[in-house]
C-alpha cells in the first residue's frame, strides 16, 4: 500500500459492542456508584453553597466590575481620550469630555457611563487605556438591580468602587 | 335509557366526525374529525359488549391509521394558499345527499324489516379468548385469505414507494 | 351493588389517582435530585415550607404553583386552530392517565364470596388496553407540533410520531410472546402466574421466563414514553424543546406532567408483567393469606430496624456544612421527622401485633394482605422509576437514524424470533 495512506482501526464492531447492553450496564454501575456514595454522605459533596460560601478563586486577573482609578494626588486619572470606547466590542462605554479644571492635564470626562448589561467583560478597555484609568479588578461578580437603568454605571459610581487587590491608584507615568 | 342516550351521543360524534372529515379545508382538522369518528366507532363496539373490537379499533384505527395519516399530512405540509378553493362545497354536498337519498331510504326500509330476534350473548362474548377461538376454528380460511391480501398490499406499497435503483451501469 | 363493591371501587380509584397524580411532583423531584447526586452536586434543596425541606420535594410543588400562575399567552403567529393548540396537551395527559388505570395494585379481595379487583378500571383486558391507549397519546404530540407553526416543533413532532410507529411493532410482537407464555391478557392473572417457581428454585417472574421479550419490551417502553436515550422528540439541545417549544404555563405543564405519568405507567406495566407485580417472590396470595401471622411476626423487628437506619441517615445527612453559617431550620425538621417516624413505627407495630393474633381466614387478614401487596407494589414502582431516571442520566441520546435502524432492523426480527422460540417451548412443554 502507498505509505501516505494510514488505515485507522475501527472500534465498536465486535459483538459485545454492537449489543450495547454490556456498555449500558458498565455505565450504570458508575452512575449508581456515584449515587450511592453521594446519598450515604451528602455533606462530602464538593459543592459551593452560595450565597453562604463565596467563591474562593477570584484572583487579580479576574475581570470583575469596572472602576475608574485616581492618580497619586487623588485627581481623576481618566483623560477622556476615547480609546476604551473605541476598543469596546459592545459599544457600551459612553464618554463626554470636558476641559479639566485642576490643571493636571487637559481633558477629563464629564460623563463616563458603562452599560453593564451590554458589557461582555472582555477587558479590551483595560488593555486600551494609556493612563491605567479603567480597571476591572474590583472582584465584584454579582451586580443586581430592579430596572434596566440601575445597570448603567455613571462616573461617580465607577470612581467610588475600590480595587480588591491592593493597588488602589493608577500606576501610569511611574 | 342510559344505553340509548350513550348510543345517541356516540352516533352524533360519528356523524359529525365523518362529515367534518370530508368538509374541512385544513387537512389537520379533517384528521382530527377522523380521529373523533374512529373513537366514536370504538365506543359503539364497546356498547355492543365487544371488548376486543373496542380495543383493537382504538389500537389499529386510531393508534396506527390516524397517526400515520397525520404524519403524512405533516410531511406534505401544504401551505394554506395552495389548498384548493372550494366555494360551492356545501351546495355540492347537499346535492349529492339528495341524489343518494333513495338508496338511503332503501337501506333504512330493508334494515328495519329484518328479523328482530337477536341471539342471546353467551358469557365471555367479545372477549379475546372467544374471538381467537372462533377466528381460528370456524373462520380460518377467510383469515388466511385476508392475510394473503394484506401481504399483497404491503408488497405493492413497498414497490410503489421505494426509490428506483439507478439502472445505468 | 353491595357496599363492599362500592368501597373497593372507590378505594381503587382513589389509590390509582393518588399514585398517578401525586407521583408527578415526586418524580420531578426525584429526577432533579438524582441527576444532581449522580453528577456529584446537590439537587434542589432550599425551597421550604416553615423549615421543612423534605429533601427538596417542596420545590416540585413550587414549580407547579409557578406553572399555574404563569401568564397564558399564545404566540401571534399561530392563527389557525387555537382551540386545538390548547387541546393537544390535554389529549396526551388524559391518555397517559387513562393507561394507568388498569394496573392491579393488589390481588382480588374476596368479600362475602365475591372476588373484587383492586384496579381502578376493573376490566380484564389489561395489556390490550395499555397498548391501545398508549398509541393514542402520540396524537397530542403530533397536533401540538403541527399547530405551533414552527419548524423545530414540526421536526420534533414528526420524529416522535415516526419513532413511536416504528416501535409499536416490536412492542406488539413481544407482547404476543408474553401472552403466549402467560396464556392471558389480564394483568391480574399474569401476576398470579408469576407466583410459581421455574426450574424448582427460581421465582417464575417474567424476566426469567422470557428474558428476550423483557429486554425488547423495556427498550420499546423507553421509546414509547420519549424518554432518554430516545428523547429525539424533545431534543433539548438540538431543536430547542421540540414540540413543546411554543407552549407556556399550564399547557406546557400538561405535556410535562403527561410525560412523567407515562413514565410511571411504563414502570408499573413492566413490574406487573416481568417482576411479579404486587407480590413477593415465591409467595402466592393464598400462602400469604394463610400464613400472615408469620409475616407479621417477621416484620415486627424488621420495621424498627429499617426506621432506625433511616433516622440515623437523616441525622447524618440533613445538616448543613460547618462553613455555611445559617442552619435554615434543618435541625428542627430532623427532630420533627424523627418523632413522626417513631410514632408511625409504634402504630404499625401495634397493628401488626393485632394481626398476628388473628385466626386464619379473618377479614382483617385479607385487608392487611391487600395493603401489604399495595406497599410492595409502590416500593417496586419507585425502584423502577429510579431505574428509568438513572438510565436517562447515564446514556447520551441516540441519533435519530440510529433509533429508526434499531427499531426496524434489529428489534423487529428479534421479537419475531422470540415468538417462534416461545411457541415451540410452550407447545413442547404442555
Amino acid at each position: 500500500m502507498d505509505k501516505r495512506i494510514k488505515t485507522v482501526p475501527r472500534y465498536g464492531t465486535g459483538f459485545k459492542d454492537r449489543l450495547y447492553l454490556p456498555a449500558i450496564y458498565e455505565g450504570m454501575k458508575i452512575t449508581f456508584k456515584h449515587l450511592k456514595d453521594n446519598v450515604s454522605d451528602s455533606n462530602a459533596i464538593d459543592v459551593l453553597e452560595y450565597p453562604e460560601e463565596q467563591p474562593t478563586d477570584i484572583t487579580e486577573r479576574y475581570r470583575g466590575l469596572h472602576r475608574l482609578t485616581h492618580r497619586e494626588d487623588d485627581t481623576v486619572a481618566c483623560v477622556a481620550c476615547f480609546m476604551c470606547a473605541t476598543a469596546c466590542p459592545s459599544n457600551c462605554i459612553f464618554i463626554e469630555a470636558t476641559e479639566r479644571t485642576d490643571g493636571v492635564d487637559e481633558k477629563m470626562p464629564q460623563r463616563f457611563a458603562i452599560d453593564t448589561l451590554e458589557c461582555i467583560f472582555c477587558g479590551y478597555c483595560v488593555e486600551a487605556c494609556p493612563c491605567d484609568a479603567i480597571r476591572m479588578d474590583t472582584g465584584i461578580f454579582s451586580l443586581t438591580g430592579n430596572a434596566r437603568e440601575d445597570f448603567v454605571l455613571e462616573k461617580e459610581q465607577l470612581l467610588a468602587y475600590k480595587g480588591a487587590f491592593g493597588e488602589e491608584k493608577s500606576i501610569a507615568g511611574k | 335509557m342510559l344505553e340509548n342516550s350513550i348510543f345517541a351521543i356516540l352516533a352524533l360524534f360519528l356523524l359529525f366526525g365523518s362529515l367534518g372529515m370530508i368538509s374541512f379545508k385544513q387537512t389537520v382538522f379533517s384528521g382530527l374529525s377522523f380521529l373523533l369518528a374512529m373513537m366514536a366507532l370504538a365506543g359503539l363496539f364497546a356498547l355492543l359488549e365487544n371488548s376486543f373490537l373496542f380495543l383493537a379499533q382504538i389500537m389499529v384505527s386510531v393508534g396506527a391509521v390516524v397517526v400515520i395519516s397525520l404524519l403524512v399530512m405533516l410531511s406534505v405540509n401544504v401551505n394554506e394558499q395552495n389548498l384548493p378553493n372550494e366555494p360551492a362545497k356545501f351546495r355540492w354536498m347537499l346535492f349529492s345527499a339528495i341524489l343518494v337519498s333513495p338508496f338511503a331510504l332503501l337501506m333504512y326500509k330493508s334494515l328495519t324489516h329484518m328479523n328482530r330476534e337477536f341471539v342471546e350473548t353467551v358469557a365471555g362474548y367479545g372477549s379475546l379468548k372467544m374471538m381467537g377461538a372462533t377466528l381460528f376454528s370456524d373462520w380460518v380460511l377467510p383469515f388466511e385469505i385476508v392475510s394473503v391480501l394484506l401481504l399483497t398490499a404491503m408488497v405493492g406499497a413497498i414497490i410503489i414507494a421505494r426509490k428506483e435503483p439507478a439502472n445505468d451501469a | 351493588m353491595s357496599t363492599a363493591t362500592i368501597v373497593v371501587a372507590v378505594f381503587s380509584l382513589v389509590l390509582a389517582a393518588l399514585l398517578a397524580l401525586l407521583m408527578i411532583p415526586v418524580l420531578v423531584w426525584l429526577e432533579r435530585r438524582v441527576a444532581g447526586l449522580v453528577q456529584d452536586r446537590l439537587g434542589p434543596n432550599r425551597t421550604n415550607v416553615g423549615g421543612f425541606r423534605l429533601g427538596g420535594v417542596v420545590q416540585s410543588f413550587a414549580d407547579v404553583i409557578k406553572l399555574v400562575l404563569k401568564g397564558e399567552y399564545y404566540p401571534s403567529h399561530i392563527k389557525m386552530g387555537r382551540w386545538l393548540f390548547m387541546l393537544a396537551p390535554a389529549i396526551t395527559f388524559a391518555m397517559a392517565l387513562l393507561a394507568f388505570m388498569v394496573i392491579p395494585f393488589a390481588d382480588n379481595i374476596v368479600v362475602d364470596g365475591e372476588s373484587l379487583r383492586i384496579q381502578a378500571l376493573p376490566i380484564e383486558s389489561g395489556i390490550l388496553w395499555y397498548m391501545a391507549i398508549g398509541a393514542v397519546g402520540i396524537i397530542g404530540i403530533v397536533f401540538g407540533g403541527w399547530l405551533s407553526h414552527n419548524k423545530y416543533s414540526l421536526i420534533g413532532a414528526v420524529r416522535a410520531g415516526a419513532q413511536m410507529i416504528g416501535y409499536e411493532l416490536p412492542l406488539g410482537l413481544s407482547v404476543i410472546a408474553i401472552v403466549l407464555t402467560y396464556n392471558t391478557i389480564d394483568f391480574n392473572v399474569m401476576v398470579q402466574w408469576q407466583s410459581g417457581t421455574v426450574l424448582g428454585f427460581l421465582p417464575a417472574w417474567g424476566i426469567i421466563v422470557q428474558p428476550l421479550a423483557a429486554v425488547i419490551f423495556i427498550i420499546t417502553l423507553f421509546v414509547e414514553t420519549n424518554r432518554a436515550p430516545f428523547s429525539v422528540a424533545e431534543g433539548e439541545s438540538e431543536i430547542v424543546a421540540g414540540y413543546m417549544t411554543e407552549y407556556t404555563a399550564m399547557k406546557f405543564a400538561m405535556y410535562f406532567m403527561g410525560e412523567y405519568v407515562a413514565m410511571n405507567t411504563a414502570s408499573a406495566v413492566i413490574i406487573t408483567m416481568f417482576f411479579g407485580g404486587y407480590q413477593l417472590p415465591w409467595v402466592s396470595t393464598q400462602f400469604l393469606l394463610e400464613h400472615f401471622s408469620i409475616f407479621a411476626l417477621v416484620m415486627m423487628p424488621l420495621i424498627p430496624l429499617v426506621v432506625y437506619f433511616v433516622i440515623k441517615w437523616m441525622r447524618k445527612n440533613n445538616r448543613v456544612r460547618e462553613t455555611v453559617s445559617t442552619d435554615g431550620g434543618r435541625l428542627f425538621e430532623t427532630k420533627v421527622l424523627t418523632i413522626a417516624l417513631i410514632a408511625m413505627t409504634v402504630i404499625i407495630e401495634l397493628i401488626l401485633v393485632y394481626l398476628a393474633l388473628q385466626p386464619v381466614g379473618a377479614f382483617s387478614t385479607s385487608i392487611a394482605v391487600t395493603l401489604f401487596q399495595v406497599v410492595i407494589f409502590v416500593v417496586k414502582l419507585m425502584v423502577f422509576n429510579l431505574f428509568f431516571i438513572l438510565v436517562r442520566w447515564t446514556l447520551p441520546r441516540f441519533r435519530y437514524d440510529q433509533v429508526q435502524k434499531m427499531g426496524w432492523h434489529y428489534l423487529l426480527p428479534l421479537s419475531l424470533l422470540n415468538i417462534f422460540i416461545t411457541a415451540l417451548i410452550v407447545v413442547g412443554v404442555s
